[in-house]
């Protein structure tokens, strides 16, 4: 059920940076969902799809929810390996000493707007 | 101009590159502040619903004297937990999220006011019975203690690591129970450290009172590591 607060995030995230951008429609926007947060795909979207009533650019706009597996970094021999699964380890040497650098984040990467700038 | 053309210039390109939990990470990075300036340690105690957080509670809220503790109680229906907490003469605040499932750094900052932070050694957020969403919510805490009980199986690690790969340490609560049940206690201390190894486990029944030393003796070096640091 976090899917619902972290639908309401994305949703103002990409609403302040269309209105920054001076849109006044979201065609697409590119989410990334680190594997690591367990956030359920389909129900992010069902909320987005509620949710997006209250902000009039985003009424059409397509939401790509693209997975983002999990990297990190090893501290022992510098390498930043993909994992698999969990119990993270070094795909390098085998570490257990290491920070995770990519996929414990829901990322608004990117997005195509319209402006009426010609 | 064709038309084409016109719509190109129509379309554009946004980058954006910001993240869901930024609006509740800087509040837990400004409540992460307020605590380490004033020495507080804070533990966010996460479980599912019925693992024995709040009996746990209450019998180390009896013993942890005399360190000055204060508990933060989310829930989402009825000032229950809180209720019951206040009988071991600390000050409590409830929190009741009205239907979110986790706690938000915002509602901690909203009811740190019902807490005197001047006087306090110990901040303890006993979170909403939840083992999923709670997880990737920072409240500024200094760490995670996850609580799986005997009762609840032995693959709970399994089908919710991101809480034990998060948490520091991990209490099998209602230890006390285990003779009485198909549990099998190595698998469940093999599952704990295959999601994160070398992860810190204590096991400890409230009950018949059965590694709560322990338990105590881990709160005690943390509120300590935390206050040297404030000196």
């Amino acid at each position: 059920m976090h899917e619902l607060s972290l639908a309401d995030e994305v949703l103002g995230i990409a609403d302040e940076a269309a209105a920054a951008a001076g849109a006044w429609e979201v065609l697409r926007v590119r989410v990334g969902v680190g594997w690591l947060l367990q956030v359920e795909r389909q129900s992010l979207a069902f909320y987005l799809e509620a949710l997006r009533r209250d902000y009039p650019r985003l009424r059409d706009t397509v939401f790509e929810l693209e997975e983002e597996a999990v990297r990190v970094r090893c501290r022992a021999c510098g390498e930043e390996t993909a994992q698999a699964g969990w119990g993270f380890a070094c795909g390098a040497c085998g570490s257990r000493d290491i920070e995770v650098v990519a996929g414990d984040l829901l990322e608004v990467r990117d997005m195509e707007v319209r402006t009426d700038d010609v | 101009m064709c038309e084409t053309h016109a719509e190109q210039h129509q379309h554009r390109h946004v980058e954006v590159h910001r993240h869901a939990m930024e609006a509740n990470d800087q509040v837990a990075a400004r409540l992460r502040r307020g605590f380490a300036a004033r020495g507080i340690l804070v533990l966010n105690l996460i479980s599912a619903p019925g693992s024995g957080k709040t009996a746990l509670l209450e019998r180390t809220l009896e013993q942890l004297s005399p360190l000055r503790v204060s508990v933060l109680v989310g829930d989402v229906e009825t000032e229950r937990d809180a209720e019951r907490l206040r009988h071991c003469g600390v000050p409590v605040a409830q929190i009741v999220t009205a239907g979110t499932c986790h706690l938000e750094a915002g509602m901690v900052e909203s009811h740190l006011a019902e807490v005197d932070q001047r006087e306090l050694d110990l901040l303890i957020v006993e979170n909403v019975g939840n083992l999923v969403c709670p997880s990737g919510f920072d409240l500024g805490e200094d760490a995670k203690v996850v609580l799986v009980s005997t009762t609840e199986g032995e693959d709970k690690p399994l089908k919710y690591p991101a809480i034990f790969h998060r948490a520091e340490l991990a209490l099998v609560t209602k230890a006390d129970l285990a003779p009485h049940l198909d549990f099998d206690r190595e698998a469940l201390l093999q599952n704990i450290q295959a999601v994160h190894p070398g992860m810190e486990v204590l096991e400890v029944s409230a009950r018949t009172g059965l590694g709560l030393d322990l338990w105590l003796d881990w709160i005690r070096a943390k509120v300590g590591e935390k206050q040297s640091l404030h000196v």
